[in-house]
Order: C-alpha cells, then sequence, then structure tokens
C-alpha cells in the first residue's frame, strides 16, 4: 500500500494567478525514502503544505495510509512528522516548554529515544527560542518531527542551517527510522542530500513533476561541473568525448558540464598542461536541462 | 485542546496582571476622588453648559457626577475601561489567527494532530476567562474601595454591571476574531477592533448632540452598555444580553468556518 498518493495535485494562488503545482502525480510506498528536488519556487513547499492540509488544492487530491488529507487530517498527523526547512515556534518558549508543549499533541512518546535525540544533537533546552541560533532552531524541528516515531516524515529542505557535523547526525537519526519502516518524503535542492538519504527521487521544476526515478539511475547519471584551469587551449575535436554534456569556455579555461563516469575525459586532460581541476555538483537549473533533453 | 488552553492561559498571566493593577489602580483613583468632587458640585458646572454639551456627558444628561454610580461611569466604566479592554481583546483575538499567520508560529501548529476548530475554542476559552477575571476583578476592586472609602454602591447593581460588561466585552471579542479569520496581521485586527469600538462610542455620543442622527443610535454597539443605568438599578435587559451573545457567537462561528477554509 503507497503511504502517500497524490493524483493530478494542482494549486494555484491568488485567484488562479500564480501556478503553485500542476497535475502533479506520485506514489510513496511504504518505508520508502523519496527525494523531491527542485530550486526555490518550483513546488515543493506547495506539495508539503498540501499534504499537511495547510492550503487547499485547487484540482486533485492527496492520500496519506490511504485517508484524504482534507478530509481526515487529525488521524493522519497523529503519524507525521514534520520537519519545516525554518520552524517558527513562539519565541518567549524554552526548547524544554516546546517538547512538553507539543508532545501532548501525539500519543505514545519514547522518552528514552526523545532523551537519545536531544543527547545527540546536544542541544540546550533551558535556552529560549528567541536565543536560538538558526542551527539550534532546526536541531529543536529535528527532536520535534522525530520524537514520536512517526510513520511518516514530511522534511522540507530539512539541513538547512545545520552545520556538516549536525547535518551528519540528522542523515544518521533519519536512516536510524528504517528500524520501524518510517517512510520520508524530503524536498531538497541539495543533488548528494537525495544521492545519499533517497530510494526514488521526483524531480519538479515550475510546479510540473519532470521525472520520478530510482536513485540508482539518478546516480548513474553522475552529473557533474568540472572546471578546468588552464592557459592551453584545447581543440574541441579533442573534448568530443560521450559523457561532455555542455562545453564552455571561460577566462582561466574551460567549464565542462558531464555525465557518467569521467575518466575518459581525465584521460584526455592529461595531454595538457592542467593548471587545476575542480568538480562540483552542478546547478539545478544544468540537472533540468538535461532531464529535458532526455523527455525530448 | 487542554494543552493549548494552559499554554495560553500561562503565556497571557503576566500581561493580565498588568491590565488588572492598571485598572484597579485607575479605579482607586477615581472612587478615591469622588468625595471631593461631589464637594464641588460639578452638576453645576455641567447645568450651566447647554442643553447639547450636557446630553454628550451620558443618556441621563444631567445629574451625573454627584452619585457615585455617574460619576465612576462617567470617568472610568463607559469608556475608558472598555477602550482598555478593547486592547486586550485585539490582542488576543488578533494573536488566535492573524498574529500566528503572520509569524508563522501557525504552520508547525497545523501539522499538530488537531482540528483548527479546536484551535479557535481553545484560544476562544482563554480570551473569554480573562475577559471574565478583568471584568470581575475590577468590580471587586471598586466594591473593596467604595467601602474603604464608606461610599454607597448597591452590590446589585454592580453585579449587573459585571455581567453585562463580560458580555458587552465577550461581543468585542467576538468582531475581533472575525477580523483575525480574514486578517494576516495582528496589529490590524488591534487597529480595527479599537477603531471600531471608539468609532461606535463617538458615534453614540454624536447622535446625543445631532438631531439628524437621533434615530441612528441603535447602530451603535455602546446602545447595548449602560454601566450608569446598570449600577444604580442592577436590572439586567435580556434582549441585549441576547444581542451581545448573537454578535460573539456568530463572529466565533464565521471565524471558525473562514479559518477552516483558509489557505494558511
Amino acid at each position: 500500500m503507497p503511504i502517500i498518493e497524490i493524483k493530478k495535485l494542482t494549486k494555484y494562488y491568488q485567484n488562479g494567478k500564480i501556478l503553485g503545482i500542476k497535475d502533479l502525480s506520485l506514489d510513496v510506498r511504504e518505508g520508502e525514502f523519496f527525494g523531491f528536488i527542485g530550486p526555490n519556487g518550483a513546488g515543493k513547499s506547495t506539495t508539503i503544505r498540501l499534504l499537511l492540509d495547510l492550503i487547499r488544492p485547487t484540482l486533485g487530491n492527496a492520500l496519506i495510509f490511504n485517508l484524504d488529507v482534507n478530509k481526515k487530517p487529525i488521524k493522519i498527523k497523529e503519524d507525521v512528522g514534520y520537519l519545516p526547512g525554518e520552524i517558527f515556534l513562539p519565541d518567549f518558549m524554552t526548547g524544554l516548554d516546546c517538547i512538553n508543549y507539543y508532545s501532548h499533541f501525539k500519543k505514545n512518546i519514547d522518552g528514552k529515544y526523545l532523551t537519545s535525540l536531544i543527547e545527540r544533537l546536544e542541544l540546550d533546552l533551558t535556552k529560549r527560542i528567541s536565543d536560538y541560533s538558526k542551527g539550534n532552531k532546526q536541531k529543536l524541528a529535528i527532536i520535534l518531527a522525530f520524537m514520536h516515531k512517526p510513520r511518516l516524515l514530511i522534511l522540507d529542505e530539512p539541513t538547512s542551517g545545520l552545520d556538516p557535523l549536525n547535518q551528519q547526525e540528522f542523515y544518521d537519526i533519519l536512516k536510524e527510522t528504517k528500524k520501524w519502516n518510517a517512510t520520508a518524503f524530503l524536498s531538497t535542492h541539495i543533488l548528494s542530500e537525495a544521492q545519499k538519504l533517497c530510494d526514488r527521487v521526483g524531480i519538479i521544476r515550475n510546479g510540473k513533476l519532470i521525472k520520478i526515478e530510482d536513485i540508482d539511475a539518478f546516480t548513474e547519471k553522475n552529473i557533474r561541473d568540472i572546471i578546468i584551469e588552464t592557459t592551453e587551449s584545447i581543440p574541441l575535436s579533442d573534448l568530443k568525448i560521450a559523457g561532455i554534456k555542455k562545453i564552455e569556455r571561460t577566462t582561466f579555461g574551460y567549464h565542462l558540464t558531464t555525465v557518467g563516469k569521467n575518466g575518459p575525459i581525465f584521460k584526455m586532460l592529461s595531454k595538457f598542461h592542467i593548471d587545476d581541476i575542480k568538480i562540483s555538483e552542478p546547478s539545478l537549473e544544468d540537472l533540468f536541462m538535461q532531464y529535458y533533453k532526455e523527455e525530448k | 485542546m487542554i494543552n493549548i488552553i494552559k499554554q495560553r492561559l500561562k503565556e497571557q498571566r503576566n500581561s493580565v496582571i498588568i491590565y488588572l493593577l492598571s485598572l484597579s489602580g485607575y479605579a482607586l483613583l477615581m472612587i478615591s476622588m469622588f468625595p471631593q468632587m461631589k464637594k464641588m458640585d460639578i452638576d453645576a458646572l455641567i447645568r450651566s453648559y447647554p442643553e447639547e454639551i450636557a446630553k454628550f456627558f451620558g443618556d441621563s444628561g444631567m445629574a451625573t457626577y454627584s452619585t457615585i454610580e455617574g460619576f465612576i461611569s462617567m470617568e472610568f466604566l463607559s469608556f475608558f475601561f472598555m477602550l482598555i479592554l478593547t486592547f486586550y481583546i485585539g490582542s488576543v483575538a488578533g494573536t488566535a489567527i492573524a498574529g500566528q499567520i503572520e509569524k508563522r508560529t501557525i504552520d508547525f501548529n497545523l501539522s499538530q494532530p488537531i482540528s483548527r476548530t479546536k484551535i479557535i475554542l481553545a484560544e476562544t476559552t482563554t480570551a473569554v476567562f480573562y475577559i471574565a477575571l478583568i471584568v470581575a476583578a475590577t468590580s471587586l476592586s471598586i466594591l473593596l474601595f467604595t467601602k474603604i472609602f464608606n461610599i454607597d454602591l448597591s452590590f446589585t447593581g454592580l453585579m449587573a454591571f459585571t455581567f453585562m460588561a463580560a458580555l458587552f466585552a465577550f461581543a468585542h471579542y467576538g468582531i475581533a476574531l472575525f477580523f483575525s479569520s480574514i486578517l494576516r496581521s495582528k496589529s490590524t485586527v488591534m487597529l480595527l477592533t479599537v477603531g471600531i469600538s471608539l468609532g461606535s462610542y463617538i458615534f453614540l455620543s454624536l447622535t446625543r448632540l445631532i438631531e439628524k442622527l437621533k434615530d441612528y443610535a441603535d447602530l451603535s454597539i455602546y446602545t447595548l452598555y449602560d454601566p450608569e443605568k446598570l449600577l444604580k438599578h442592577g436590572v439586567i435587559n435580556w434582549h441585549q444580553v441576547e444581542i451581545l451573545l448573537a454578535i460573539f457567537i456568530v463572529g466565533l462561528i464565521l471565524s471558525t468556518i473562514i479559518f477552516n477554509k483558509k489557505d494558511v
């Protein structure tokens, strides 16, 4: 049984003037970690807000645990943990106040698990929310989302504001939820995060779902940006290697966008005097162009 | 729901104490001034004004300052008390929906397994409790201070005033909550609530001055609230009770319907 079923979900804002998402359909299976990738304004948060019944769809519907999100939101939310990218909590509360307050909405809080989360994230609960840094607010949000061991985690850019160490701790905490077969719906614009955590990814742009792909196929593409610093001129014929999708001449050398294994490219480059090479994830825009080309 | 009520009671406790102390302090000041004011024969001064201006001071027009009921109504309960209370009402009703949307705390609150209706009911329960407390405590302080200064004030009249003042404030809350459900800013809700209350009071006063407006006096909510009459006679007009309750309930129901349909 799918945990999330989204059927032709459409949301327009301001009486149809602004598109949020259009005809979005997807399923998330039980125990699956589903990554929802897209740039800011693509429709990721709109989808999440629709799933949480914070906003109502213009057309279509969504089911969670086989229940309509607009008709049975309370029943659904009993077993959902929501982690926003930026949490807004009453400033005057302390971290402990927040945990006490929000734990009353949940059933079956596992005290040991809650304590372990607090310890692992090393959060000082005596401070007021107004005194927390963005990272500490995010740590508190993680605790609030996970403390009741929910069946479904809805995570909206969950690592924003976390330093690399705490990001890793979060990844570990999330992976451990597989023990109770939790399902996760994770929106992100960080490709490596999706690759690390997800079983499948859906790619969204301008409110439309472009593609859903297994993470192995997604990773296989290994889309990379390669910045080459060289004073030499590399002939275009040498750059015509399978896997190089985009070539750009820059002031300091070349900017390549590649797909797949990069061995042949490095072998070709070894023939030239190269000052430096930087390899990074491509921008989401490049990723989308890649998927558009495939679609055509 | 109990959880939300407990939290709201805790959050508002300090501000309610400040309201209580301020209102009681003002009541003490007014009551302590009354014996001296009585001697000054302010009524004679008012009688020397043109009739229209004298009417501006209240329904009964003349001779209000010579009684404690008239004096405390004129100087405190008719307007100043309700104005201060309206600030509290605008603030709590504004926070209930619009303020939470404005501060974006509503997102996480609504991600919890609780219905929007229960959230409104919890907010309203807290507000109704504290409004009733502020009104009752103010009345109690008036009773206490009149005893201290050996001034006779009818207990029945004070009870009738307490009951009607609380209902009048609940009606204001119903209006303010409605604004909160359609707006997205707490300060706008506060301004509108205070503005409507103030405007309504000024309008009623103008209907006493301007003959053409006389027939429209019922448009002012302040026709449903006359502290002087209540304190003097201790008689509750049940028709007014029904209207005030209806305003409160309609406001609450409309806000709940709108909030339940609203994209936050």
